[in-house]
């Protein structure tokens, strides 16, 4: 699965919505209920997931979906 | 916030002085900025003792960061000693009393928490600024704590944020450009705020204060339920036009200094839930308890107790943030009563928009949330809780429940 795929699936539990579909351009206005709070369930997902770790900056710093595939990738290359 | 002395007139001329001191661009801005900061901490001391104080509280983090900032362990270490003696600095009553503690200083710091919010930021953000090639030396970082503009109650700015608006236009000599529509905005909003906060505030606070005084000569449960509505309503347009008030000159004041302020309301007594509230009312501050009370213990709570149980995990983290901002917002028995009510409505809100979804599903549930009727029923009851729970910051309303 690439990236993208296993991501979508993370936000899928996360939101409890099977229907999510996300892109590169997908931002937080696009997906319902993703607001700061859950923002902080999906980090943790995210990183259990992938087995990685965000800092606070990074993670505040994220415009879009696409941003955060760029993240992920380069920590799973770093790790 | 804001009281009529030689103090809040001494404010009344930095705020006047200094653009004409700041907006030039020249390569000694920052020590202008940093004499002037000095110079109202001094003023504000009431005693040499005081001064000394307040300067190591601000120069200790700086010289321990500087030196031992590396070492990822010491992080946790500071900031507990931070707030251990923040707890005493800040005079805790009930700490006091508990443990039969001296108290050493009788004075109060002025800004003294707000200090600890900036100082607990640049901590917190000590290795990331340095990778990112922030230059950290003690100017900008006395600056950005000492900041005169934002001292006595916020907005509270990040280090990253204050120094990327403070060197924005480079160190070319010449005047930070400024339009004479800019000016004239700036100006109006520090005079709306001097209105708001030294005519209609004060109005507003004498009404609250003769409706308190008054609630225990009434007789009879519903008279006086009917007067402490009134008094919680005045009280809490007290509070929007005086905390709104002094933001409205802060963020003016900078603004003809050629510096941005983060705005810190927007609206607030039309939010639909409690939730939507702490993202409307002293923005910065639930900013600031998001990124460094919730969002950590949210992520350990996640982590280790309670292992991927995103809503009980929520509802606990945003429960007792609140609770102890609640408690950081005064040091008497009404503000855990405000923490406690503060973080029941941001459960109960948040849990309620959880289970709405489920229940109405997707479509139907936005229906419901675009509902005009829906709309204002819940900004008044949203209004209402907050106008109530508002009496604990300044009231002591407890006592009207124990010494009866």
């Amino acid at each position: 699965m690439s990236t993208q795929e296993r991501l979508q699936e993370v936000f899928r539990d996360v939101f409890d919505d099977e229907e999510i579909i996300i892109g590169n351009e997908t931002t937080a206005d696009d997906i319902e209920g993703w607001d700061s709070l859950s923002h902080v369930a999906l980090i943790v997902a995210v990183q259990d997931e992938f087995d990685i770790k965000f800092s606070i900056v990074e993670t505040s710093a994220l415009k879009n979906v696409g941003d955060f595939i760029k993240l992920i990738d380069n920590k799973i290359e770093g790790k | 916030m804001i009281e009529l002395s030689t103090k809040s007139l001494f404010f009344a001329c930095m705020i006047i002085m200094a653009p004409f001191l700041l907006r030039y661009r020249s390569r000694i801005r920052q020590e202008v900025f940093l004499v002037m900061n000095i110079l109202v901490i001094t003023v504000a001391s009431r005693s040499v003792l005081q001064w000394i104080i307040t300067a190591l509280w601000v120069v200790l983090p700086f010289v321990l960061m500087h030196f031992l900032g590396d070492r990822e362990n010491l992080k946790p270490v500071m900031i507990t000693g931070m707030v251990i003696v923040y707890i005493y600095l800040a005079k805790y009553g009930f700490v006091f009393s508990l443990l039969h503690l001296p108290e050493l200083f009788l004075f109060k710091i002025l800004g003294l928490s707000y200090f600890l919010f900036r100082e607990i930021d640049y901590i917190m953000q000590y290795s990331s600024l340095k990778e990112e090639g922030y230059s950290l030396n003690l100017t900008d970082y006395l600056n950005y704590v000492l900041n005169f503009y934002t001292l006595m109650a916020g907005p509270i700015l990040r280090y990253r944020e204050f120094v990327d608006d403070f060197y924005r236009y480079g160190d070319e000599a010449g005047y930070i450009p400024i339009t004479k529509k800019e000016m004239f905005d700036h100006i109006n909003r520090v005079i709306n705020g001097y209105v708001k906060v030294y005519v209609i505030s004060a109005i507003l606070d004498s009404w609250a204060k003769y409706w308190f005084d008054g609630l225990r000569d009434h007789s009879g449960f519903i008279k006086a339920a009917a007067a402490f509505c009134i008094f919680a309503f005045l009280n809490c347009w007290y509070i929007y036009f005086n905390f709104s008030g002094y933001c409205d000159i802060v963020i003016g004041a900078a603004g003809l200094s050629g510096m941005k302020i983060h705005e810190n309301f927007n609206k607030p007594y039309l939010s639909r839930n409690v939730v939507e509230f702490w993202n409307r009312h002293h923005i910065t501050l639930s900013e600031w308890i998001r990124d460094y009370i919730f969002t950590p213990f949210y992520k350990w709570l996640l982590s280790v107790p309670f292992k991927k149980k995103i809503i009980l995990s929520q509802s606990v983290a945003l429960f007792v943030t609140f609770l102890v901002a609640g408690i950081w917002h005064g040091t008497t028995i009404d503000y855990v009563m405000y923490g406690f009510f503060q973080g029941l409505g941001i459960v109960v809100a948040s849990l309620w928009k959880t289970k709405r979804k489920k229940w109405l599903g997707k479509e139907k549930n936005k229906k419901y949330e675009n509902n005009m009727a829906v709309i204002t029923v819940t900004r008044i009851i949203t209004w209402g809780y907050i106008c109530l729970t508002f009496t604990f910051t300044g009231y002591p309303v407890m006592s009207l429940f124990i010494n009866r």
